[in-house]
């Protein structure tokens, strides 16, 4: 890294701290700003989830069918005036679905994003913070986890348990999406430990778990929200990828990688249930990706261009 | 190096039996039996099915004979296919799998790294920004979305192609460029900042003051730099590739291992799905090995210990 | 000694730079890093380009042999003549001819400026396959004999190092060794101790003194310290935000700076032979930020001697092309 890439000049200590919180963020939202794929991205996103949540409400409201709404003397009908998508074999408009599999989609990104950036945050700092063997065995433990073929055994643990609704879909994708987050944090956390606020604050006898959570990991948010960021759009995959293989959400719940499996079925003979929400999988996952690319390039400059 | 090598390939016992053991506790401990399903067989047939596997025995017993045997190469018999061992079915679907992963990540490396020179190379012109936007383009085409499409256009409306099957050249096409392509756009986000990174470079200035030709410094000063990132990432991405041939199989009827495994573990067909584990597992941690020989072997700096 | 053909008439420099500007087009606007230069380098001559970090030394010298990145570097104006050929502007290809072969250059840090994923030997090897047309054998042993004259312990064992297996002085040797392995005409030498101990860097200047001698090799030697010219070169040229200010031959200048900034720098040297007591000055204030160039003289704002006119005028050249300074005010004889 050559001193001409850096913004700004870098700041070390304590007093620097107060002034680095408040123009850190500022400075990531005027880069996020001028970064016109990342707006174009995180416009697009919003419109997608609008689309999503509210799309299927207004269809039952306005026409009165829902995803599930089977018409089976109009089925397998290619793209018309009232039905955008075409129907399905079963006479369920191809649109409606779409949107509530995006909906899914979204809904399984998000939350599995969440819970795997809780976990991993959690993880690594308290890895961190203790530091010495502790540390050393918990990183250990994620090193092994990291090199097992995971997503085998995601695949394993729900078609044993047969396990396919959404609770043991979150644990499997959490399974597999914590692990570099907890390595992250706990990187930052092992940096942060040893500056002055830091001590200052366990001088003064406040407890390991306080200093953590109010110290340690509003320092650490920027990484976390990056991760967050970039981890959305991979749960979504996974999700889908699951579903793909029959191991995700159930019928006659549509998400989108269960509609491109029917779509890749029967693409044969009806193009239109493959392509729409193929097409729609990768228009959400190419938002997604271009506003994490984004929130990673404002937030933490150095990455930039770095997978 | 020769003592690095040996000592990490006997570190590999460890770790794999610890995945062994791992995995088999998973499998064995869940509910069900890989007889059960099967409606209207007497109990005594099933009785005798069960200890025709070994599995009226005690559970540490199962596991050290399935230990034992593994030692000596034998990965157990199939209750799916029981005309079939495990050694068989993987022995049938190991090669083509091997086949469309490795022409899979060929092409995601030829492709990724040329379109990351471009990128780095040309920074902030028409020619990065259509490299990256390709990526990007890329990178959200996940394989279940990219195959199902590239069968549609080129297998059944083009006709250039076939969308499925196997046996000849051209079948490996298809599912080879599917399962590349979001690896191949990786590598080229991954080459264009490795690039970039040693673009500015005070020893690429000095190989420029030499007066060496362009292209000379790129291969020679700057791919091996460049490069490491991509190297880091090939260990990750041979492991998602495997796990994506299981999609890719599907799609293009590709007589592979992948089907299997989805199978396997569904119907409890434990020696099978153990020994899918097992050898996916062993090949992984082998690949990683290389990669890490080859990460020494570009960058002097590291040392072997 | 040379294989090159002269092709200059006698009397003619090695080297002319003439109103040489280089400036850089940045978001802040453009950078006028460096501005009407010139300067001429003799055979045989050792030139001192002396200046803090950010003076414009290092750009005008990587501008000769087209090494400025364009963009965001472009030249306005300026002629660089070099064996009586003008450079500035030559197709990258006939410039790739010169550099490394007529032309050669060290640079500051030995640690980063060598490759650090290649053998000293290819590091070197490339050299005389891309200039002598070498096979690799034949430009192993010359390199290994370039490595000797260098001073490069056991160079045999050492051409098959790579360079974090070598010391600093060693590195720098090698360096040094590459400049030199195609005898080039013109040695640009870009602050070539500053990254070293000090032990080692009286060594690195002796070795580069001993080859200049032995090779009848010009010499720019880009430094901010004073020090290192004084026993090194013939004439020193003192460059200020992108300009020179002063220039004349080394004891003259020593003995009689006339630009205040040139009297700063020279009591800014802590000097063996000072009176105790005497304090070591620091010149006040910082260098003027090259996007945004005071009024008038340059170095007005922090000069002691400046009056209203050099906050409003350029300062012209006064005296000849022995010793000149662009000054209103210059330090007359035996002032501090």
């Amino acid at each position: 890294m050559t001193a001409g890439e850096q913004d700004g000049p870098p700041v070390a200590g304590q007093g620097a701290e107060l002034v680095r919180g408040v123009s850190l963020w500022q400075d990531a939202w005027a880069r996020l700003k001028r970064n016109r794929m990342a707006m174009i991205g995180a416009a697009n996103t919003l419109l997608l989830v609008f689309l999503c949540f509210l799309g299927p409400i207004a269809v039952r409201a306005v026409w009165g069918y829902g995803y599930e709404t089977q018409d089976l003397a109009y089925g397998a009908r290619p793209p018309n005036a009232e039905h955008w998508f075409g129907t399905d074999f079963f006479g369920r408009d191809l649109l409606t679905r779409v949107l509530y599999g995006g909906q899914i989609s979204l809904t399984v990104g998000l939350l599995a994003a969440t819970v795997a950036a809780t976990v991993g945050t959690l993880y690594g700092a308290v890895s961190g913070y203790l530091g010495g063997r502790v540390d050393n065995l918990m990183m250990r433990i994620v090193d092994v986890i990291y090199a097992l073929p995971y997503m085998f055994l995601v695949i394993i643990l729900i078609a044993i348990f047969q396990a396919t609704n959404l609770v043991s879909l979150f644990v499997g994708l959490g399974m597999v999406g914590w692990l570099m987050t907890a390595r992250i944090v706990r990187g930052q956390i092992l940096s942060l430990k040893e500056r002055e606020f830091v001590q200052a604050a366990r001088s003064m006898g406040v407890s390991g778990p306080t200093t953590i959570v109010r110290h340690l990991i509003p320092n650490t948010l920027g990484p976390i929200i990056v991760y967050f960021t970039l981890t959305v759009p991979s749960m979504i995959l996974q999700e889908a990828f699951l579903s793909f293989l029959g191991l995700g959400v159930q019928a006659p719940r549509p998400s989108l990688g269960a509609l491109i499996n029917d779509g890749a079925q029967h693409m044969t003979v009806f193009w239109w249930e493959l392509v729409f929400p193929a097409t729609a999988m990768a228009v959400l996952l190419f938002s997604l990706n271009f506003v994490g690319d984004g929130v990673r390039d404002a937030l933490d400059p150095q990455m930039r261009g770095r997978g | 190096m020769t003592r690095f090598i040996v000592g990490r390939v006997l570190g590999l016992i460890p770790t794999l039996l610890v995945i062994v053991t791992l995995s088999f506790f998973v499998i064995r401990l869940a509910p069900g039996s890989p007889f059960t399903t099967e409606r209207g067989v007497p109990k005594e047939v099933v009785e005798e099915l069960q200890a025709h596997y070994g599995f009226d025995r005690p559970f540490q017993e199962q596991l050290f004979n399935y230990l034992a045997n593994l030692a000596s190469g034998n990965l157990g018999l199939s209750t799916k296919y029981p005309q079939r061992t495990v050694n068989e079915i993987i022995a049938a679907g190991f090669p083509p799998t091997l086949l469309i992963g490795s022409f899979a990540l060929l092409w995601a490396l030829l492709f990724g790294v040329s379109a990351g020179i471009i990128g780095a190379m040309r920074q902030n012109t028409v020619f990065d920004y259509g490299a990256m936007s390709l990526a990007m383009v890329g990178i959200s085409l996940p394989t279940f979305v990219l195959g199902p499409l590239l069968a549609l256009v080129f297998g059944l409306t083009l006709y250039v192609l076939p969308p499925a099957g196997w046996g000849a050249a051209r079948h490996v096409v298809l599912p080879a460029v599917t399962l590349g392509t979001v690896y191949a756009a990786y590598v080229a986000r991954l080459t264009r900042g490795g690039m970039l990174e040693v673009v500015r470079a005070d020893f690429v200035r000095t190989a420029r003051a030499k007066g060496l030709s362009e292209q000379l410094i790129i291969w020679r000063h700057m791919l091996r730099g460049g490069l490491l990132p991509v190297v880091t990432f090939l260990g990750p991405a041979i492991a998602n590739i495997l796990v994506g041939s299981v999609v890719v199989e599907k799609i293009f009827a590709v007589p592979g291992i992948g089907p299997y495994f989805v199978d396997a573990a569904f119907n409890r067909d434990y020696f099978l799905v153990m020994g899918i584990v097992v050898v996916y597992s062993a090949f992984l941690l082998v690949m990683n090995l290389i990669v890490d020989v080859l990460y020494g072997f570009l960058d002097p700096r590291v040392r072997y210990t | 000694m040379s294989a090159h053909a002269n092709t200059g008439g006698a009397g003619e420099p090695l080297l002319r730079v003439d109103d040489l500007a280089v400036h850089f087009e940045t978001d802040e606007g453009v950078v006028k890093a460096v501005d009407g230069v010139s300067f001429e380098v003799q055979r045989g001559e050792v030139l001192g380009i002396v200046g803090e970090s950010g003076s414009g030394k290092s750009v005008a010298n990587q501008a000769i042999v087209g090494l400025v990145p364009r963009p965001p570097g472009f030249y306005p104006r300026g002629r660089i003549h070099f064996d009586g050929q003008q450079v500035l502007g030559l197709s990258e290809r006939k410039l790739r001819d010169i550099r490394g072969n007529r032309i050669a250059m060290i640079f500051q840090d030995p640690m980063t400026s060598l490759n650090p994923y290649l053998k000293v030997e290819r590091q070197l090897t490339e050299l005389l396959e891309r200039h002598r047309n070498l096979d690799r054998r034949k430009a192993r042993t010359g390199a290994i004999d370039m490595l000797v004259q260098v001073g490069m312990p056991e160079a045999e064992r050492r051409v098959d190092a790579y360079p974090h297996e070598l010391s600093g002085g060693m590195r720098q040797r090698v360096m040094i060794a590459m400049a030199l392995l195609c005898e080039p005409e013109l040695l640009i030498a870009d602050e070539p101790t500053t990254a070293l101990d000090v032990t080692i860097q009286a060594q690195v200047l002796d070795l580069i003194r001993d080859l200049q001698a032995r090779l009848g090799t010009s010499v720019i030697l880009i430094t901010h310290d004073l020090g290192v010219v004084a026993g090194m070169a013939h004439r020193v040229a003192v460059m200020y935000a992108g300009r020179i200010v002063e220039q004349a031959d080394t004891d003259t200048l020593f003995a009689a700076p006339r630009h205040p900034y040139t009297g700063g720098l020279l009591r800014s040297v802590p000097r063996i032979d000072s009176e105790p007591g005497r304090a070591i000055e620091a010149i006040k204030g910082l260098p003027p930020n090259p996007a945004a160039l005071p009024a008038g003289c340059f170095f007005s704002p922090r000069c002691g001697r400046a009056s209203e006119r050099c906050g409003q005028v350029y300062p012209d050249r006064d005296g000849d092309a022995g010793h000149y300074v662009h000054c209103h005010h210059p330090l007359s004889e035996g002032e501090p």
